[in-house]
């Protein structure tokens, strides 16, 4: 007796529909093929970021060094093909920087104990003051035009980004589903003491989170770099951490660690490009963005704390049918539980 | 009505057992009464019942003629009653005298008045042999110094009953010394009736006026402590006295599967090669631990709580360091590093606290019991789901687990969640199983059910089993061979499961108290 059930992000997707919907009909522009393109290329550097996002915050912690982390990947990119680097090098040993950071971030956060919120704030201001210290606080143009080609080539028509993104997404949700590092990513995640008692190696699994992160800001920085073809000190220091942990948490991975997916994170991330997009195509001003996506997440983090809070107590999903009998219907909702399992 | 602190006949039962039966006790003023008993024996129900954190079905507690009703928490505050539980309630971040004072800080105005309260703590502290001042972090303090900043703090607010929950177990002997002359100076000198929960029997007639002793939740001791010696005590406590749990199993049933000759043969000859030998594990709340294990044995381990039970098995899996000593496992050196390194060793575990370290509650019953054998069904890198879920759902199918076993594990009953981790334990086809307390808080068909499981995977696999309960007959039925620890030690001996009784583990438990006597 399998029950069908409905895939998790089923919510988030109709979420989704409802709003693209929506500003379809208020927005004649909304609707072409030509803003869904230029919405979506917006959105990469954010869905990256909340990729990366997802892995750590599916162990429980949080990584608030990402955006600043494209700021710095995306200087030293710029910096190294100044140097005469040619642009494949030099993107490659950006990302690698990025990465780099990450690992930095997991064996502090594992090593020395110290929450990850903490570190990963301290990295954050070591992050946003190196390419300014490098930099001087200018902007670093990049000359070699082949380097445009990452975030404005295309392939079949699909922007570069949009598809580097969704090859990096499908295999993160591949690595995390089908490999055992990442199925031991959501042990962590929902108990820590267990993941260990079960053969789980906490050191191993931190870091690859926070690697996985800094690889992922080091994307980001590169696509920004490369849209603009000149690396700002500045990129990636505004919205883009508020908005990727945004994304993360309306599509349903838990602030609390254990559960949610890529695919609900990935929706997650075209639903805040959406709203954002929408409201700039209908002339909102941009100050409502960070107002309406502050409420979002209040929205989405509260419907993972109910069902939290549901979980540990199954009789309220169970009780619509099942009528408590008699001793049991004057005891707690726990009492009358035990009472029909144990029939 | 006269002073005291009167408990009249008290019940309290928990779904099938009686915790507390008809209980009668009285602390009068400047008097101390010593409350003693077994693990289980309602030591704890009692003293909670007595601080208001727990309501007893029947009965009444009177404190000093006044109250005709069951106290809540805020009511036997008010009326008096202080309690010092074992797990301190002093919160590290704050100072000895922001600690003392909490809830009761001295003001000027609406300042705090500092000053005053550092003096009064430094004078409390002295006075009681604290070597603290009042403006050291506890989080700093020893364990012992806390232990008795916590006693202060009963006083300090205006305690009449003094309830202590074992204050003596974190102690070194100077301290316990310390600890005991300010219980005497106290009721001596203020009148303060004190409850003291202990299981050393040297402290007990070294400072008790009277003697109560708890035994499956009755009374079955209760005399001035100058009229009985140890052996009286012992024998109350240990008893003999036929227990729920004796009737519920049928000693008929079990003999069946147990085809061998119990007493006649050699351990080397009823069992295989030895599997794990511990040769004088000690350090890290170990303090001398010999024992060894055969392929195909039930190794049961006794003791007090706080023996070491616990941290032996952890430290078997790699939980916890090994100071000093040594393991071996089929022979080899074996020094587990993590728990990774046991589980790829051969070794198994089923913790006590299933919710805060058994098992991932997201997950389901499958993926948690596939969790530590993901890497058997890997092909370069890639998981085959389908395999092992599928051997999942085979060993979980033979566990009979009532409940939807796709569901998260937390949708499980207490029982059932254990059946699922034996689950996984069989998952591993270990060489050594480690279980504590396996049958916690499961109820008595599932309990049974487990015992069939721990039986079978002995005599059929040939696994070697260290299980630790604290219900002696558990043990006198699950175990072959029965090993006790005291305070952290334990000397090997292993007693044939036929040739010792219910009574007689007990003894052996409090054997270091009765040698000493």
């Amino acid at each position: 007796m399998k029950k069908w059930r409905l895939p998790e992000e089923t919510g988030i997707f109709a979420v989704l529909i409802v709003v693209a919907a929506v500003l379809s009909i208020m927005s004649p522009t909304f609707r072409t093929l030509d803003n869904g393109l230029v919405l979506l290329v917006n959105g990469t550097v954010i869905a990256f970021l909340a990729l990366g996002q997802t892995f750590v915050l599916l162990t429980g912690g949080i990584d608030l060094s990402t955006g600043a982390n494209v700021a710095m990947t995306g200087v030293v990119g710029a910096l190294f093909m100044q140097a005469g680097l040619p642009w494949p090098a030099a993107a490659v040993l950006a990302v690698a920087v990025g990465t780099l950071l990450g690992v930095a971030n997991g064996l502090l956060i594992h090593y020395l104990r110290i929450p990850p919120f903490i570190v990963t704030f301290s990295t954050q201001g070591v992050a946003l003051a190196i390419p300014l210290i490098i930099t001087g606080a200018n902007s670093v143009a990049v000359k070699d035009p082949g380097f445009s080609w990452i975030g404005q080539g295309r392939i079949a028509g699909i922007p570069l980004p949009v598809l580097l993104l969704a090859i990096a997404a499908v295999l993160a949700a591949l690595f995390l589903k089908m490999t055992r590092p990442g199925v031991h990513v959501y042990a962590y995640g929902g108990n820590k003491a267990a993941a260990r008692l079960s053969g789980v190696n906490l050191a191993r699994t931190t870091v690859l989170v926070y690697a996985v992160s800094g690889f992922c800001g080091g994307m980001g920085g590169l696509i920004a770099t490369s849209r603009l073809m000149v690396g700002f000190p500045s990129t990636g220091t505004g919205n883009e951490l508020f908005y990727s942990i945004a994304a993360a948490v309306v599509g349903g991975i838990s602030l609390f660690g254990g559960t949610g997916s890529v695919l609900g994170a990935m929706i997650g991330a075209v639903l805040i490009a959406v709203v954002s997009n929408g409201m700039n195509v209908l002339n909102v001003q941009s100050y409502w963005q960070s107002l309406v996506i502050g409420l979002i997440i209040l929205v989405g983090v509260s419907f993972d704390t109910l069902r939290r809070y549901r979980a540990g107590k199954p009789i309220l999903r169970r009780s619509t049918g099942a009528t408590p009998s008699g001793p049991a219907a004057s005891g707690s909702p726990s009492t009358s539980l035990s009472a029909q399992q144990r029939r | 009505m006269a002073a005291g602190l009167m408990v009249t006949s008290i019940s309290k039962t928990y779904g099938q057992t009686k915790a507390l039966t008809d209980v009668s006790l009285a602390i009068e003023p400047g008097r101390v009464v010593a409350l003693i008993g077994h693990n289980g024996a309602g030591k704890s129900t009692l003293l909670r019942a007595l601080s208001g954190a727990e309501v007893p079905d029947t009965g009444s507690i009177v404190v000093d003629g006044a109250a005709d009703q069951f106290l809540s928490p805020a009511d036997a505050t008010a009326v008096g009653i202080a309690c010092v539980y074992q797990e301190l309630s002093l919160i590290g971040e704050l100072t000895v005298a922001e600690n003392l004072f909490l809830g009761t800080e001295e003001t000027t105005g609406p300042l705090l008045n500092r000053k005053e309260m550092n003096r009064r703590a430094d004078e409390l502290c002295k006075e009681y042999g604290i070597p603290a001042r009042g403006t050291d972090l506890v989080s700093r303090l020893p364990v012992a110094q806390r232990q008795l900043l916590e006693v202060v703090r009963g006083i300090n607010r205006n305690a009449k009953y003094l309830l202590l929950d074992e204050p003596t177990t974190a102690l070194e002997q100077e301290q316990v010394e310390n600890l005991l002359d300010i219980i005497r100076r106290l009721t001596a000198e203020r009148g303060l009736g004190v409850l003291l929960v202990d299981h050393k029997l040297d402290e007990v007639f070294a400072i008790a006026d009277h003697i109560v002793g708890l035994s499956n939740g009755r009374i079955v001791l209760d005399s001035p402590a100058d009229t009985v010696d140890r052996l009286k005590v012992i024998d109350a406590i240990v008893g003999d006295h036929a227990t729920v749990d004796d009737s519920l199993f049928s000693h008929a049933e079990l003999s069946v599967e147990d085809l061998e000759v119990m007493d006649e043969a050699k351990r080397e000859d009823r069992f295989g090669d030895v599997v794990l030998a511990a040769e004088h594990l000690s350090g890290n709340g170990l303090a001398g631990v010999t024992l060894d294990v055969h392929a195909g044995e039930v190794l049961g381990i006794y003791g007090l709580i706080g023996a070491g039970r616990s941290r032996f098995l952890r430290t078997v899996y790699g939980a916890e360091p090994v100071a000093h000593g040594s393991l071996s496992l089929l022979g080899r050196p074996y020094a587990p590093k993590q728990p990774s390194d046991a589980i790829a060793s051969g070794v198994a575990f089923l913790s006590e606290e299933r919710k805060s370290d058994g098992f991932i509650p997201q997950m389901s019953s499958v993926d948690n019991a596939v969790l530590p054998v993901l890497g058997r069904y890997m092909k370069s890198g890639i998981l085959n789901w389908k395999a092992l879920r599928g051997s999942a759902r085979e060993i979980l199918s033979q566990v009979t687990i009532r409940g939807d076993i796709s569901n998260p594990i937390t949708s499980l009953s207490g029982g059932n969640q254990q059946k699922a981790l034996f689950a996984r334990a069989t998952l591993q086809g270990p060489k050594l199983l480690l279980l504590d307390e396996p049958t916690k808080g499961v109820d008595i068909g599932a309990k049974r059910e487990i015992h069939r499981i721990v039986k079978k995977l002995a005599r059929e696999q040939n696994v070697a089993v260290i299980v630790v309960s604290s219900e002696e007959e558990e043990l006198t039925m699950l175990a072959d061979t029965i090993v006790v620890f005291r305070h952290g030690s334990c000397d090997g001996v292993a007693y044939p499961r036929s040739g010792i009784t219910p009574a007689e583990l007990r003894e052996l438990a409090w054997a270091e108290t009765k040698e000493s006597a």
